[in-house]
């Protein structure tokens, strides 16, 4: 083939790059709303509507929460957050993560609430979510103790991605050959800086202090907005 | 199902390049995947080969070159080469690293062909 009817074009461009920019776009609106953004990703069964629910009691009548739920199929999960916070069921039909066309129609579905925390609760599965951002402030990894303590070691990238690693069913831990250190160790070999919690949702076990971290990342969120200039 | 999906964002990306040129048509396309990509670099060729049959009725062939995951480390300001998903700096020891290559799936070049 001649020079003339052939060309290369480099690009060099993260194919998710336009994917990024708009959760960028996307964190700063929530940022300035006063809202802070929470993407539960786990493997199926680990525990994060039972998380939610503990966490939605536990602030009744405190701060304002919304849920946006995503799985595969059914609405089952929404039905059992509805008594306690405003939620949206993503229905994904086969889809394997949420992306952020889902999240928008969720939100508007909710009526775009102002809300002090939006919790995305992620279908499960350790691999694919953890290549999409949705514009979340912390993407919150959960570790049910009955999956095993080496799954950290096994899923670098949702490891890696994630700012807080929750290790679930603690109430389980007699039971099961899990090893907290191990699992913590793993984790922060992959992810140095990520914050680890230990609780029981069923018991309400370490329930206070997640509410508090999160509380605590929230606050900071609000002092480091910048001034508005009016 | 996540190949197909990063296959159909691909597909997107090459179309927007391919719509600058008319008159073309695409040979070819080169992308880079590491060890963090979340990329398995024969069932995307897979995914992609699909995809291209099924809306062009020929596939494009897809080119993936495999790199090292490589981080800057920001205390000591070396590039480094990560092991195992061992995220601290063989140099000095520091902790907080980010990554420069290897951990995205990123588009390297379309060939374009003219249309006889």
């Amino acid at each position: 083939m001649s020079e003339k009817n052939y060309q290369r074009v480099y690009i060099g461009r993260d194919v998710l790059a336009e994917d990024r920019i708009e959760a960028a776009t996307q964190r700063d609106l929530w940022t300035r709303q006063g809202t802070l953004v929470v993407n539960l990703v786990s493997s199926p069964g680990a525990g994060k509507t039972s998380l939610l629910e503990a966490t939605a009691k536990h602030w009744q009548g405190r701060h304002s929460t919304a849920v946006l739920v995503g799985d595969l199929e059914t609405d089952r999960d929404a039905q059992r957050l509805s008594p306690w916070t405003k939620v949206a069921q993503l229905t994904t039909g086969g889809a394997c993560h949420l992306q952020m066309p889902l999240v928008r129609s969720g939100l508007r579905a909710l009526g775009n609430p102002r809300v002090d925390f939006l919790f995305i609760e992620n279908v499960g599965n350790l691999v694919c979510p953890a290549s999409h951002d949705l514009g979340e402030h912390l993407r919150v990894v959960v570790l049910s103790v009955t999956e095993g303590d080496d799954k950290p070691a096994k899923y670098p990238k949702m490891f890696r991605t994630s700012q807080v690693m929750v290790i679930s069913k603690a109430d389980l831990l007699p039971h099961v050959p899990f090893e907290v250190d191990a699992a913590i160790a793993d984790a922060r070999r992959t992810q140095p800086e990520i914050a680890c919690l230990t609780l029981c949702a069923s018991n309400g076990a370490g329930i206070t202090p997640w509410c508090q971290y999160l509380e605590q990342t929230r606050q900071r969120m609000l002092e480091n907005l910048p001034c508005e200039t009016t | 199902m996540h190949e197909q999906g990063l296959a159909r964002s691909l597909l997107r990306e090459v179309k927007a390049v391919w719509a600058q040129h008319p008159g073309s048509t695409v040979s070819q396309v080169d992308v880079q995947a590491g060890p963090l990509s979340g990329v398995e670099p024969l069932l995307l060729a897979d995914a992609f080969a699909r995809l291209t049959q099924e809306q062009f009725g020929t596939s494009i062939e897809l080119v993936v070159h495999q790199v090292p995951l490589t981080a800057i480390c920001n205390q000591c300001r070396r590039e480094v080469t990560i092991e195992r998903f061992r995220f601290v700096c063989p140099e000095c020891g520091g902790t907080r690293l980010t990554e420069t290559q290897g951990d995205c799936l990123k588009l390297l070049s379309i060939n374009l062909a003219a249309v006889a």
